[in-house]
């Protein structure tokens, strides 16, 4: 499981903080970002009302494991702004991947309104869970082709 | 900063070092790196049996279970400082991503000691759960990964040597986590080399010992070696400065590898440019240095006959 915790406020405005996301999601210059800065003010408004603290935001690459991102706010924040570091792999890089954000009932048909033009992108109820076949954790081994050659080479 | 060749496929890895206790973040091959593994002058054979030792590994890990066999993926170097170790690591890693070839890119990940290590309490475990919890297992599960620990005695301290009295707890705690993590890696990733080195083996912790699957002693250089690396400094200079090609004659290179007994390969190295120095008429001219400048520099950096 791949998982990140991004300060959020007051160590950064909600806005800021979705940036914080988008950086870390797809660094700049990757495919994705586009996308993700499209939807930057329903995000914030998500962010704003802590519910991306109660559940993560989850995002389901094409390949890969899939990425779950909280928010820390209040005191918390300033500790996981410490603790922020990038993942490894971009995982909206690749065309394909989809994202689920944590919404409270009240605010959940407003916000599925606003993401209908965002396809890929949907908001589920903050106490629910997401249910998506994880891949087997572990890289995939063997598949070596050993060349000989280049081994003799001094 | 990357060296993929056209037939590696792209990757999604994210290539930024600005991760607390990594210095360097790449995918392999990388023709700086394969330079490296030119330019270093081992024992004869010694470089041919590392890479058969980790191309072994390589083929077993993945397929013998971990208990019928428990290979941890780590190659520990160690010997005095200047012989190489870590330009043998960097050569060595590019070596094997030349070598063994999957669906994936090798990526290179070099880890920074001394940033993980932390005065405030509780930051060193911390920091050192992060790196092996969430940097190398992420890059490890992305494909396979050669991770560089240089000076590794500075995070796996030997515990026994520790006093809880002068010492915070913290670093005892820091190495049960990075062993903890360590033994995570081996059994989760068979597609992970570690390639530690150190200049101070005592002061290694024995658990990480135990968990070497090799442990190599990388040697001053004997005087083939010697007469090696001079031949390629001075080659090196002389491709710049002709005039010093006077000094690759076979009896001045045999003097200067006899005149140099005890001398690590960086400091042969620094001879030639020292020996540049040597001779008031020479005016710091390279293209002058005669071979009297060079042996009095071998002398004066503490060469034994």
């Amino acid at each position: 499981m791949v998982s990140r915790t991004v300060a959020a406020i007051p160590v950064r405005t909600s806005v800021a903080t979705w940036k914080a996301v988008t950086d870390l999601l797809a660094p700049a210059g990757s495919g994705g970002r586009g996308r993700l800065e499209a939807v930057t003010n329903i995000a914030a408004v998500l962010i704003a009302a802590e519910y991306s603290r109660q559940a993560p935001i989850i995002v389901i690459p094409a390949s890969g494991p899939r990425i779950r991102i909280r928010t820390a706010h209040g005191i918390d924040a300033a500790e996981a702004r410490a603790g922020e570091i990038l993942l490894a792999v971009s995982p909206c890089a690749a065309p394909g991947w989809t994202m689920s954000l944590p919404c409270g009932i009240d605010d959940i048909d407003e916000i599925r309104a606003a993401l209908r033009c965002h396809p890929g992108i949907e908001a589920r109820d903050v106490t629910d869970g997401i249910t998506v076949d994880e891949p087997a954790e572990g890289a995939a081994a063997g598949g070596w082709s050993i060349d000989y050659q280049e081994m003799e080479r001094p | 900063m990357t060296g993929l060749t056209d037939s590696q496929p792209a990757s999604d890895r994210v290539l930024d070092a600005g991760i607390p206790g990594v210095a360097d973040i790449r995918t392999l091959p990388d023709v700086s790196f394969s330079d490296e593994w030119e330019s270093i002058v081992l024992p004869a054979g010694m470089k041919e049996h590392l890479l058969r030792t980790v191309i072994a590994g390589i083929r077993l890990r993945p397929v013998v279970p971990f208990p019928e066999l428990p290979l941890h993926g780590v190659l520990l170097l160690t010997g005095p400082p200047g012989v190489g170790k870590t330009t043998l690591a960097r050569g060595l890693a590019d070596k094997v991503a030349r070598t063994a070839r999957g669906p994936k890119p090798w990526a290179y990940v070099e880890i920074d000691p001394h940033e993980l290590a932390s005065s405030s309490l509780g930051r060193s475990q911390r920091g050192v759960s992060q790196l092996f919890g969430s940097v190398l297992q992420e890059h490890a599960a992305a494909g396979p990964l050669i991770v560089l620990f240089d000076e590794v005695e500075t995070v796996f301290t030997d515990r026994r040597a520790l006093s809880l009295e002068a010492n915070p707890v913290d670093v005892h705690r820091a190495v049960d986590a990075a062993l903890v993590g360590l033994d995570q890696l081996a059994r989760r990733y068979p597609e992970v080399l570690i390639i530690a080195t150190s200049n101070y083996a005592d002061a290694i912790d024995p658990a990480l010992a135990s968990r070497a699957d090799t442990i190599i002693e990388v040697p001053l250089p004997g005087i083939e070696a010697r007469r090696a690396i001079l031949e390629k400094t001075i080659a090196a200079v002389a491709a710049a400065f002709p005039g010093a090609r006077r000094l690759l004659e076979p009896p001045v290179l045999d003097a200067a590898a006899r005149a140099a007994g005890g001398l690590d390969g960086r400091r042969l190295r620094k001879a030639v440019a020292a020996a540049c120095a040597v001779s008031p008429a020479g005016r710091g001219d390279p293209g002058e240095m005669s071979a009297d400048d060079l042996l009095a520099a071998l002398a004066q950096m503490g060469g034994q006959r």
